[in-house]
């Protein structure tokens, strides 16, 4: 999937950045990706292709903190997340502070193998990372750097399942019972 | 039986669009879903599902293959890269109750698709129990791209039941 396919895409990044921007120089009156995508006058695409825009300039900030070609795939996830034929209507875009902490979570956690993504209730970004279906971790972003986790873990015969809500610092410590790094490693058993 | 219980050994089957689906880093879906699957939003009073056994057939196939043109005929449109999730009424009260919740699944038919049914009562703050509802083995995922082409209004009663 191609990000800007036509004149027309790249007219409307080229605007949708110029929103985006100009809510970021505009201190008093920044608008967040809530209020942007609350807009009535706008279609649930462009509301979509304002909150993308909006997470990749975010993205583009800490870029030089990662592999080269990091951001070009989450880029790609966020297309393929935000994409307006498979969103549901009913669903919040994602939320700009829920997305800050992703990308802060992601900082500290920059040689641990990338996750999935999705979304939850109130907009809120999911990361995941999976062995089987029933091993495996995901994390809700929340706003101001916090992060619910929720494990399941195989238990000979049964599915131990846990869940806490802790400040970003703390995440690692909070998952140490469940060894991560078996999450986390690049090749997977 | 508007209103009424469905059996326990019958089946309800969840929309999954692909946002909640579990996908890998280059966001291919690994045949799993996320707990936001069964996230029931604030504005809702229950969770809204297709009862499976409204939908006549010989086997279980027929019947998915049914329910979910029965889905795409519905407002509600799934995706090209959407999944459903099947599950048995018994087996989701039997997960729900080992986490001391008891809900009920109840048939709630709407203009749109007569086999529309809820849960009613699922928490929406218990991850534990939302998770184990998307990781347990026996919650089938079918994808939207599998099931043969084509919409067909849910009938206006629900099958002889055998």
């Amino acid at each position: 999937m191609t990000t800007i396919a036509t004149a027309e895409s790249a007219r409307r990044l080229a605007e949708a950045m110029a929103r985006a921007k100009a809510m970021q120089f505009n201190q008093p009156a920044q608008r967040t990706y809530e209020e942007l995508s609350a807009e009535s006058d706008l279609s649930l695409e462009e509301r979509l292709f304002d909150v993308r825009a909006a997470c990749k300039i975010e993205a583009r900030k800490f870029s030089m903190l990662f592999e080269p070609d990091w951001h070009k795939k989450l880029f790609r996830q966020l297309d393929l997340l935000m994409d307006p034929e498979e969103w549901d209507s009913e669903d919040s875009p994602v939320s700009k502070n829920s997305f800050i902490t992703f990308i802060r979570m992601s900082m500290i956690l920059r040689n641990a193998r990338r996750p999935g993504i999705g979304i939850a209730n109130d907009g809120h970004i999911l990361a995941t990372w999976s062995i089987r279906r029933n091993d495996r971790l995901t994390v809700e972003c929340l706003p101001q750097d916090r992060v619910r986790w929720i494990v399941s873990v195989p238990l000979k015969e049964e599915t131990e399942s846990a869940a806490g809500v802790t400040s970003l610092h703390r995440l690692l410590a909070n998952l140490e019972p469940y060894k991560p790094e078996h999450w986390f490693a690049h090749e997977r058993g | 039986m508007k209103g009424g219980n469905l059996p326990d050994n019958h089946h309800v089957i969840r929309v999954v669009p692909y946002s909640k689906l579990d996908k890998d880093e280059e966001g291919q879906p690994t045949g799993g879903l996320l707990f936001s699957a069964f996230q029931r939003r604030e504005s809702e009073d229950g969770l809204s599902v297709t009862w499976l056994e409204y939908f006549a057939g010989h086997d279980h196939g027929k019947k998915v293959e049914r329910a979910v043109h029965g889905i795409r005929a519905s407002n509600y449109k799934p995706g090209g890269k959407a999944a459903f999730a099947i599950g048995m009424v018994g087996k989701i009260k039997e997960l729900c109750r080992a986490q001391k919740h008891k809900v009920r699944i109840i048939h709630a038919p709407v203009d749109d698709n007569k086999a529309h049914a809820e849960v009613r009562q699922i928490p929406r703050d218990d991850h534990v129990l939302l998770d184990a509802l998307a990781t347990a083995d026996w919650m089938t995922i079918v994808f939207n791209s599998k099931v043969d082409a084509g919409s067909s209004p849910a009938p206006d009663a629900p099958a002889e039941q055998s």
